[in-house]
């Protein structure tokens, strides 16, 4: 793997009006996957929106593959990293495959764009639903689709924000297989998760997120304890091991 | 790999209903310019148009071509403004009217009326006026602290700026006098009387909303999904929303100002576009200006004509009479392919 960073932070501080939510330091490497754990107002969110150019920086830069973020224009920072959140509804009737062109907008026109986002749809086994409305697609189809869009908007950095947390298990694998796959091809992910068990599976580091700072960062199997666990979100953990590749398995302690 | 074709509403159907909607367009066009309640040969009535010999017929035919111009630059601009809001305010319900700017521009024009200041374009003037205030309160109202705006805001606003606009309309109505009926009549909508002042007025004010739209088509696209999705993948959301915000709304106004208050093109006839082609802005933003376009020559035309007295109608009762049944049937029938209207 290249050992450019696709994503360096430097003590960047980002909040809202006069308040400051968060303050880190951060780097991605392609390949790597990285996910972020905390409780609700932690600032994980607001992390993701900084990265991804959507709110100023009120403290340090942020490099995307050695470019910092402030000299990049709208269009060249949506080539070089692309947020993924739960997708929006919409009254309008757009097609999914007109829904994914979207995607190729910072790319400019061009003939290629269409087969690009046919692909994309192919990819994440949407190819049927391309000429559906939008609007008429269950839950997970959109969030499928919405993937696609992502992938062909053809970013070295993936943020995402839960990206599968509304969906049934089946939809959330095949999710996160799919953005697992992506992930081995070169593309670095930050990830948002609530769900500690595909943090364990999924992830190369883990950062645990309170109030703002980061509490702890490295392996899931470091990070992943109960007594941190406990730490961060003030309630009782167990953990387990995976039964083929012993990863941590952390549990709720609860109805027990 | 197949071609694309059919995975999204196809290129070939829009250059399809781009045609009809440019023939109905014709048509209306040509029946609005020959068939009047003078009676006159279609030959005699053109030939009249380039030549100045029979100075009554001369100033028919002028009349009825600048007429038939601005029903059609008014109806086009209505529709425009009306699939923009839709877009901007994500909202299926908004029309151009959706900001306040239209009860603005009309007690603007209210007061001109109802100070008896209405000659030529000082009436247009003051309905602009009246609208561009509005506009600053409606945006100072829903303005967040970090200059940004919400689309439920700015409807909320512009709504509660209306509502107080209209009542003073009702109060200039119950203190005129003799010019209750002018405030009326003028206030539901018409095209009579109007010139080639009224026409070039219009243009000057509106063009920049048929420019910016089709400009900002595939930015509207991404728009009318989400802020947040826009801007991701760079659009640069404040500029872009505000150009349109602007000229559409000075399109709306100037719409009010110089024909009063026209309803149902603007929200109805983005929806019929997109039944037939779909919510690409760009197979959209044509179809929808074509059609109000041609909706309002027919309206004016009835309007015109409809009354056996020989008096004219409002054309807003024509364009109200027969907007809102239809959208009634529409949303009665195709409820559920139409599933993206509440």
């Amino acid at each position: 793997m290249a050992s450019v960073n696709l994503l360096e932070a430097k003590n960047v501080a980002l909040g809202y009006g006069e308040r400051e939510v968060v303050r880190f330091s951060l780097a991605l490497r392609a390949g790597e996957w990285v996910s972020l754990i905390g409780p609700n107002g932690a600032g994980k969110s607001t992390i993701l929106h900084g990265l991804a150019g959507l709110l100023p920086l009120k403290a340090g830069e942020v490099y995307l593959a050695g470019e910092p973020l402030s000299r990049l224009t709208p269009r060249e920072r949506a080539r070089r990293v692309a947020l993924m959140r739960q997708s929006p509804g919409t009254s309008y009737p757009f097609t999914a495959f007109e829904i994914v062109l979207q995607g190729r907008y910072p790319h400019g026109p061009s003939p290629q764009d269409e087969e690009m986002a046919l692909k994309a749809l192919e990819r994440v086994g949407a190819l049927h639903l391309a000429a559906r409305p939008f609007p008429s697609l269950s839950g997970g189809e959109r969030q499928k689709v919405w993937l696609a869009r992502i992938i062909a908007q053809q970013t070295p950095l993936l943020l995402l924000d839960e990206p599968a947390s509304h969906l049934d298990p089946a939809v959330s694998h095949e999710i996160y297989r799919l953005l697992r796959e992506l992930c081995a091809e070169g593309k670095a992910v930050l990830c948002v998760l609530h769900d500690l068990v595909y943090a364990s599976l999924m992830s190369n580091r883990v950062i645990l997120l309170k109030k703002g700072r980061f509490l702890a960062s490295g392996p899931p199997e470091e990070v992943l304890r109960p007594e941190l666990l406990e730490e961060l979100f003030e309630a009782p953990f167990l953990l387990l091991k995976h039964p083929l590749n012993g990863k941590p398995l952390p549990l709720p302690s609860v109805g027990l | 790999m197949e071609s694309p074709n059919g995975f999204y509403w196809s290129s070939r159907r829009f250059f399809v209903f781009l045609l009809l909607a440019g023939a109905l367009l014709g048509v209306s066009a040509l029946l609005s310019f020959f068939w009047g309640r003078f009676e006159v040969p279609p030959k005699a009535l053109l030939l009249a148009l380039v030549k100045d010999q029979e100075p009554t017929l001369h100033t028919i035919a002028k009349l009825r071509l600048v007429r038939t111009l601005l029903a059609a630059s008014v109806g086009a601009a209505l529709a425009l403004s009306g699939a923009i809001f839709q877009a901007l305010l994500r909202n299926p319900l908004a029309e151009p009217y959706t900001l306040g700017v239209a009860t603005g521009a009309a007690f603007g024009a209210t007061l001109a009326i109802f100070f008896g200041v209405s000659a030529g374009l000082i009436l247009p003037l003051f309905a602009l006026a009246g609208a561009a205030l509005t506009l600053l309160v409606v945006v100072y109202l829903s303005r967040t602290e970090e200059g940004a705006f919400r689309p439920a805001t700015l409807i909320l606003a512009g709504l509660v700026v209306s509502s107080f606009l209209s009542a003073g309309i009702s109060l200039l109505k119950s203190l005129a006098d003799e010019s209750v009926s002018a405030i009326v009549f003028w206030l539901l909508g018409s095209f009579s009387g109007r010139g080639p002042l009224e026409l070039s007025f219009f243009w000057v004010y509106a063009w920049p909303l048929f420019f910016l739209a089709w400009h900002f088509r595939r930015e509207l696209d991404l728009l009318s999904l989400g802020d947040i999705e826009a801007l991701e993948l760079g659009v640069p959301v404040r500029r872009v929303r505000a150009l349109l915000t602007l000229s559409a709304c000075l399109a709306a106004a100037v719409c009010v100002a110089v024909s009063g208050v026209i309803g149902f093109i603007g929200l109805i006839v983005p929806h019929l576009v997109r039944l037939t082609c779909g919510a690409r802005h760009q197979f959209l933003l044509p179809l929808s200006a074509l059609l109000g376009a041609a909706l309002l020559v027919f309206s004016d035309l009835g309007a015109r004509l409809l009354l056996p007295t020989g008096e004219e109608l409002p054309v807003g009762v024509i364009t109200a009479l027969l907007g809102a049944p239809f959208f009634a049937w529409l949303l009665k029938r195709k409820k559920r392919e139409i599933e993206w209207l509440p």
